[in-house]
């Protein structure tokens, strides 16, 4: 089938380096969108109207645009605005982020708004601050 | 009388587990037959036998006819109506006249007083509403033996009574029923026969006065006994 | 911005958009019909076939349908087997499609209870009559928001076609871009069409969703 041309020249070497900008890439995406993916999920869990329409709009534009279309928005678009290059790598990390950080947000605001208000109430009741409550019950529960 | 229902000796495993001892016992038309016993008895998994929801491993169970059960979790088919609920089967699987169905279902409503309910979808009915849809639905097949598996078990409190209620007047119509329940009040008002289960045997079989005002064994005194207070 | 050279791309990408749109929705309905028919398959568990179709949904769900795409476009040809970029497009999409779509279906029958079809049983019904009229519309309302889900994700998937020359939206803008350097205008269309193409999508599916639900879970 023709896997010598694995082995011709540096073709492996240079797989092997695809693989490794790529774990980099998602390693570093992730990260990114956990930390804001989870302020962004506690934000929307709040039910501000300002806020709830800001991020619908947001979670939209990820639902239904293809990660190649945010790539080329970025990859192109920030070298046409700025006139200077930005790296395919930079782009990727940014579009993954942006990506991330709207499911991770999503998944976060899900499971704060399953916890029973009950579970609220009685944190209140026990003299919990919101903070606290955050931390000691909502965090635990999921 | 005739006899609808005739089971003799029958055992039923789960394994090495017999959950049913050498059960036998008879029903005649229009009787209404209690059967009482602690949890874990075998009293559902009869049930299960005689309408063939389960195997047996040895005896015999005779029905001359249908039966028809009603779930203690109602299992009304959430993507219907109530009146499409009551209609699918006696159209389907007896293909019988719409109308004709049609008809004798808003009749059966009527008589559970709930009529007015025929649209909705069974989640806009409460337990009772809809444990009463349910028995309706398996009235409308006209089976020969009703079997009631404790049915006002998942209900509140205040519900339980239009349920029974329901059963009540079909004893009166000398409906053929055989009834699984924990109300005791009902079981000794409605039963011609209680049928007392444990360890999956029959214990007691015998009229609801004796059963309950003197049991012959002692497994029956210290099973009403859990209901005193 | 130029309105000019809008004006000018448009139709080239509106050719585009309605070649995405045609290998979109082939895909999907491929998926469809795969997903159906896996589906059913493991649902009932026939002995060999599901062992087919079970390594079938891991191999396709686990790997990027750029991957796939190529050892359909290069692999095919391999074999003695011409087609089209178009045809491999839709093949890619419908089998990546319909491993979800299994899924999603299957996960959907399995979550009606079991003593649904106990009751069904007890008034009589045959197997099929169960199967037809009261396991799979209920499994088809639990399974709606995956599917949904599904097709969206599908219909944005199209945007790697472009990796076998498939001249669909991407390639267009592509093309522009690397031709005439007007990427501000490129960029805006590219956006444009794909809202054309999915907007409309994921606001039926969240009415569809909302409708179904609310029939038999009102809520």
């Amino acid at each position: 089938m023709g896997f010598e041309v694995l082995l011709k020249g540096k073709n492996l070497i240079r797989l092997f380096e695809g693989l490794g900008a790529a774990l980099k890439i998602s390693l570093i995406s992730v990260i990114i969108s956990i930390f804001l993916g989870l302020i962004l999920g506690m934000l929307m869990s709040l039910k501000k109207p300002v806020i709830n329409a800001v991020t619908r709009v947001y979670l939209e534009i990820v639902r239904i645009m293809p990660q190649m279309v945010l790539l080329f928005i970025v990859f192109f678009g920030f070298t046409k605005m700025t006139g200077k290059n930005i790296s395919a790598e930079l782009s990727s990390v940014i579009v993954f982020s942006f990506w991330g950080t709207a499911e991770m947000a999503d998944l976060v605001r899900g499971c704060l708004l399953s916890i029973p208000a009950i579970q609220y109430e009685s944190s209140k009741a026990l003299g919990f601050s919101k903070l606290q409550t955050y931390i000691y019950i909502s965090s635990y529960r999921r | 009388m005739d006899e609808i229902l005739k089971i003799e000796h029958l055992t039923k495993k789960y394994d090495d587990i017999t959950v049913l001892n050498d059960i036998s016992f008879t029903v005649k038309k229009g009787e209404v037959i209690v059967i009482v016993g602690p949890s874990g008895c075998g009293k559902s998994t009869l049930l299960r036998c005689i309408n063939g929801l389960e195997g047996i491993n040895d005896g015999k169970v005779d029905i001359q006819g249908k039966t028809g059960m009603v779930f203690q979790s109602y299992e009304l088919f959430p993507h219907m109506s109530v009146l499409q609920n009551l209609m699918l089967a006696p159209i389907k699987v007896q293909k019988r006249k719409k109308d004709e169905v049609k008809t004798e279902a808003l009749q059966l409503l009527e008589r559970v007083g709930l009529s007015s309910k025929k649209d909705n979808y069974p989640r806009q009915l409460s337990g009772g509403q809809k444990q009463r849809v349910a028995i309706v639905r398996a009235l409308i097949m006209h089976p020969e033996i009703l079997l009631f598996d404790e049915v006002t078990a998942a209900l509140d409190p205040e519900m339980v009574r239009e349920v029974l209620d329901v059963i009540l007047d079909l004893a009166k119509q000398d409906k053929t029923m055989l009834i699984v329940t924990h109300e005791m009040a009902f079981a000794r008002a409605i039963a011609d026969r209680v049928i007392f289960l444990d360890g999956g045997e029959i214990v007691e079989d015998t009229l609801p006065r004796e059963f309950f005002d003197a049991p012959h064994t002692d497994r029956a005194k210290r099973f009403l006994k859990t209901f005193e207070f | 911005m130029d309105t000019g050279v809008i004006s000018k791309y448009i139709p080239i990408f509106a050719k585009a958009f309605l070649l995405t749109l045609k290998t979109g929705w082939l895909g999907v309905l491929l998926a469809f019909l795969l997903g159906i028919a896996g589906a059913f398959v493991l649902y009932f568990k026939f002995p060999l076939l599901s062992a087919v179709i079970k390594c079938y949904v891991e191999l396709f769900r686990n790997t990027p349908l750029l991957v796939q795409l190529f050892f359909i476009y290069y692999g095919l040809p391999a074999l003695g087997i011409r087609t089209s970029a178009e045809f491999c497009g839709v093949l890619g999409l419908g089998l990546l499609g319909g491993s979800y779509m299994t899924e999603s279906i299957r996960s959907g029958l399995e979550a009606v209870p079991q003593i649904q079809k106990e009751s069904a049983v007890s008034l009589g019904f045959t197997k099929k009559q169960i199967f037809l009229d009261i396991i799979l519309p209920q499994a088809f309302t639990i399974s709606i928001p995956g599917l949904i889900a599904n097709v969206i994700f599908l219909l944005k998937e199209t945007s790697v076609f472009s990796a076998i020359s498939l001249m669909d939206l991407m390639f267009t803008a592509k093309d522009l871009i690397g031709l005439y350097y007007d990427t501000t205008e490129s960029l805006f269309l590219l956006v444009v069409f794909y809202i054309l193409m999915l907007l409309p999508v994921s606001f039926a599916g969240s009415i569809i969703e909302k409708k179904t639900r609310f029939k038999m879970f009102g809520d």
